[in-house]
């Protein structure tokens, strides 16, 4: 536990003067996900420590190399929780990092995302400038909430020095359901459950079943089992493989994430139907999460494909796991949004040298 | 501008909207003067009304061409002076394009028009039992697009979120007629979140032309719990006490002795008038056994934490009175003071009592009374700084006053502004609460999306080298503007 925001912003002048861009690195448990080819790294992990935190604040301000682990420790005590659920890959795993990638968990269409729950952070710019951007209140209109898109920028708008997030009261206690389920019926039948007003975290399709997860209260969910009884989903809480399900996907750990082939994740708009001969295909494995928001496909269908159904029904695709040479990682964005990208980089990373070349960077260099 | 590039911008925009679209006489342009924050006055160089999308793009591609700046109006209801009209500056209501244009059942999401208020969001949706969350308290006016562009609050965030955590996509029209879509109906995009800066912009970086919402399942039960304190720091630390106990309110709302002697006078909501402090606890859930166990709970510690008193909303006509002395604050307060000014700092919960004995001490100090009406369970204050106009240096004494509460907010790790937006009222707090390469950062990120600086210019954002003075929402001898509206 140390401050080291002196030590890291020296590192980044160095580097800036040099012209020698930067790999920002936390806890080095996602090297999976795409990176840059820079060579320096900038390592953050040993800037950790929680800060501020007062349970009845519902929020916490800490270094952004704290690991998962203890930042979740720390909030088990007091009975409270990230609303994210941030997959956890290794015990070295980052709140940095896990900002900086926006992953959730299951609960996403329920409790939102990582964006919701960020209310400020403190930053360091491409140039050396040490920003403070947001706050530590839950509400603050003041200035534009240039923190927010900070989750999901994979540390190209900026390296987080320290953070301030939203935490929320720990789930009292979680029911878990099933029902064995063909994918073609499973959109339907979780779009079903979804318009029951029931105290869903969970909804998701794998491996031939469909798999639903509720929060709440002791009293509320005696009051949820007749209606899932109901909706023909079987009660499932006692049962060591459902807990095994939900750990597995939450943290990403499930069989299909091991498989050697492209593993994409589709983002889709709730209740939008089965890509055509896609997430059924022979040779696909797939995963339907957020009842059916997420979708992860372990597949060699062709990316124009796959980038064309995503995007035609409102959504967009994410080479994940296991690159394809010549394939962007991340879904092409459009001419008018690319420009405004690479401007705004440019605003927080004028010498280019924060995690370069992520984000449809090519014109961007051109440019400059 | 004088009166001939004028005259040629009327001219061209005459040929882009029916005559009753276009605004160019003083008594026609004078009710358009001001937004919610009355104080500020400007008569607009001519105001617009599009009827539809084309004749927008055709309104800004003319003032893009012309280089005339724009301000862009809702309902005209904020309370920061953001849609303040500028005698230079071509103002374009969005009242007109109202219509629902998607209502999505299975997805529960809603697209819209800017001008689409916020109350008839949920209107439209409530055979499907479901609603639209964020409410400011003058949703029954207030636009969605006004609601965007100031990131809108209400009594509800605590539990639901402001519009940022509401909205799905926004679609804008740039100063350069480019119409961008931010966000989707996806639970997220590819490349960076530019949706968040989108929302809270209030009209700096471009024109919102349709907005979608996610819609969220109307709460079948809803209980109100009225708890009365003998001292007001007991009640903050009660405040504190329910949410460490797990327990999320769908609303949390406090009001000091002041208050609650005016509302009483006002409403006769049943508040105890010997009360130093109330709190109103409103839970909200699924089912009756889930919400009841809230109260239980709740209740508990209300009287453990010293509640004097705790009462239960015995029917939806008592609830609905209860609320009615909170809602009716701000007009009851109009009745016994000539002028008041609401203030709209947040603060890290804890320190409520801290910041309450500041600001009574600086209302020694100044010799002006304050009321204390507020959002408890976001920190959320809104002081009212009671002055009498009429006497010379009050309004001066009331603003100064304001700007230290404001102060004191920031020292405690608080903010400026909690929901009502910055605008022009703000600017000089905004160089309290961000430095000079903050604010160079917000300058550049506008620069962005208006090279030229014609979307809604002098708002929001303080130049560097001048922060000054700049007024603040009077109220005169109880004249809200918009007085039909609910004001909490």
């Amino acid at each position: 536990m140390a401050d080291q925001q002196v030590h890291l912003q020296k590192q980044l002048l160095d580097a800036c003067a040099e012209g020698s861009p930067l790999r920002i690195i936390g806890g080095n448990s996602r090297p999976f996900l795409p990176t840059c080819s820079a060579l320096a790294t900038l390592k953050l992990d040993q800037h950790s420590g929680i800060l501020e935190y007062q349970p009845e604040e519902r929020v916490i301000t800490l270094r952004s190399g704290t690991t998962l682990q203890e930042l979740n420790q720390h909030l088990q005590q007091h009975r409270q929780q990230l609303p994210f659920e941030p997959p956890q890959f290794s015990p070295h795993s980052t709140i940095g990092g896990a900002i900086a990638t926006a992953l959730t968990g299951p609960g996403r269409p329920w409790r939102g995302g990582v964006r919701d729950a960020l209310l400020g952070v403190k930053v360091l710019t491409g140039n050396g400038s040490i920003l403070q951007l947001g706050g530590s209140v839950v509400k603050n209109v003041a200035g534009y909430d240039l923190f927010r898109p900070m989750a999901g920028a994979y540390g190209s708008l900026g390296v987080l020095l320290e953070l301030s997030i939203k935490t929320v009261p720990m789930d009292e206690l979680q029911s878990y359901w099933s029902t064995t389920l063909e994918i073609e019926e499973s959109l339907q039948r979780m779009q079903q459950i979804n318009l029951n007003n029931l105290p869903l975290t969970g909804m998701s399709w794998a491996d031939g079943a469909l798999h639903v997860r509720l929060s709440a209260s002791r009293e509320e969910l005696m009051a949820c089992h007749q209606k899932m009884e109901s909706l023909n989903l079987s009660d499932q809480t006692s049962s060591s493989t459902e807990h095994t399900f939900w750990a597995q996907l939450h943290h990403q750990q499930h069989p299909l994430f091991k498989r050697t082939d492209p593993l994409w994740r589709v983002s889709l708009p709730p209740a939008s139907p089965l890509l055509d001969d896609l997430e059924h295909s022979k040779g696909t494995a797939t995963i339907l999460d957020w009842g059916g928001a997420q979708r992860w496909l372990s597949t060699t269908a062709r990316a124009e494909q796959l980038r064309s159904q995503a995007e035609s029904a409102g959504g967009h695709a994410m080479l994940y796991r296991n690159p394809l040479a010549g394939v962007e990682r991340f879904h092409p964005l459009s001419t008018p949004l690319q420009l405004i990208h690479q401007q705004l980089r440019r605003l927080m990373d004028p010498c280019s040298i924060l995690n370069p070349g992520l984000f449809s960077e090519p014109l961007y260099q051109d440019e400059a | 501008m004088n009166s001939e590039p004028r005259t040629a911008l009327c001219n061209a925009l005459s040929k882009i909207v029916a005559s009753e679209s276009l605004l160019t006489e003083p008594e026609e342009l004078t009710p358009y003067e001001c937004d919610g924050l009355t104080a500020l006055r400007e008569v607009p160089l001519a105001v617009v009304l599009p009827e539809n999308l084309d004749q927008l793009r055709a309104i800004v591609a003319l003032c893009n061409q012309m280089q005339v700046a724009v301000v862009t109006r809702g309902a005209g209801t904020g309370l920061s002076g953001g849609a303040r009209p500028s005698k230079d500056a071509l103002l374009i209501g969005l009242a007109k394009l109202n219509r629902i244009l998607k209502i999505n059942s299975d997805r529960k999401s809603i697209t819209v028009e800017p001008g689409v208020t916020n109350l008839a969001i949920s209107q439209a949706v409530s055979h499907l039992n479901l609603y639209y969350a964020p409410d400011p308290s003058s949703q029954i006016a207030c636009t969605i697009g006004g609601n965007v562009a100031e990131n809108a609050g209400g009594v509800h965030c605590i539990k639901y979120g402001l519009t940022v955590n509401n909205v799905l996509q926004v679609r804008m029209l740039t100063i350069d007629g480019e119409l961008l879509t931010f966000g989707s109906e996806s639970l997220d995009t590819t490349g960076y979140d530019l949706l968040s800066l989108v929302v809270g912009s209030e009209g700096l970086l471009g024109i919102v032309t349709e907005v979608t919402v996610r819609l969220l399942d109307r709460p079948p039960e809803v209980r109100l719990l009225l708890a009365a304190f003998d001292q007001i720091e007991v009640a903050g630390d009660a405040v504190g006490a329910i949410l460490t106990a797990g327990i999320t309110p769908a609303g949390l709302e406090m009001m000091d002795h002041r208050s609650i002697q005016a509302a009483e006078d006002f409403t006769h909501a049943g508040y105890p008038r010997e009360a130093a402090a109330i709190l109103l606890c409103e839970l909200d859930g699924r089912s009756p056994e889930s919400v009841a166990e809230q109260a239980i709970k709740s209740i508990e510690i209300l009287k453990q934490c010293g509640a004097t008193q705790v009462i239960e909303a015995k029917s939806e006509a008592h609830r609905n009175q209860l609320w009615a002395g909170r809602k009716g604050a701000f007009p009851a307060i109009g009745r016994i003071s000539p002028d008041y000014y609401v203030m709209d700092g947040t603060i890290p919960r804890r320190h409520l009592g801290t910041v309450l004995q500041q600001i009574d001490q600086l209302s020694n100090e100044f010799g002006l009374e304050v009321a204390n009406v507020f959002h408890a369970g976001d920190g959320n204050l809104h002081p009212l700084i009671l002055y009498d106009a009429n006497q010379p240096g009050e309004l001066q004494k009331a603003e100064q006053m304001g700007t230290e509460i404001l102060k004191h907010c920031i020292e405690a790790g608080g903010s400026i502004t909690g929901e009502h937006g910055v605008g022009l009222e703000k600017l000089d707090a905004m160089c309290s609460q961000f430095n000079e390469s903050e604010l160079s950062l917000f300058h550049q990120l506008k620069q962005v999306f208006d090279p030229h600086n014609l979307l809604n210019p002098g708002k929001a954002i303080p130049t560097l080298h001048r922060c000054a003075e700049l007024g603040a929402m009077h109220v005169h001898h109880g004249q809200l503007p918009h007085p039909e509206l609910e004001r909490f």
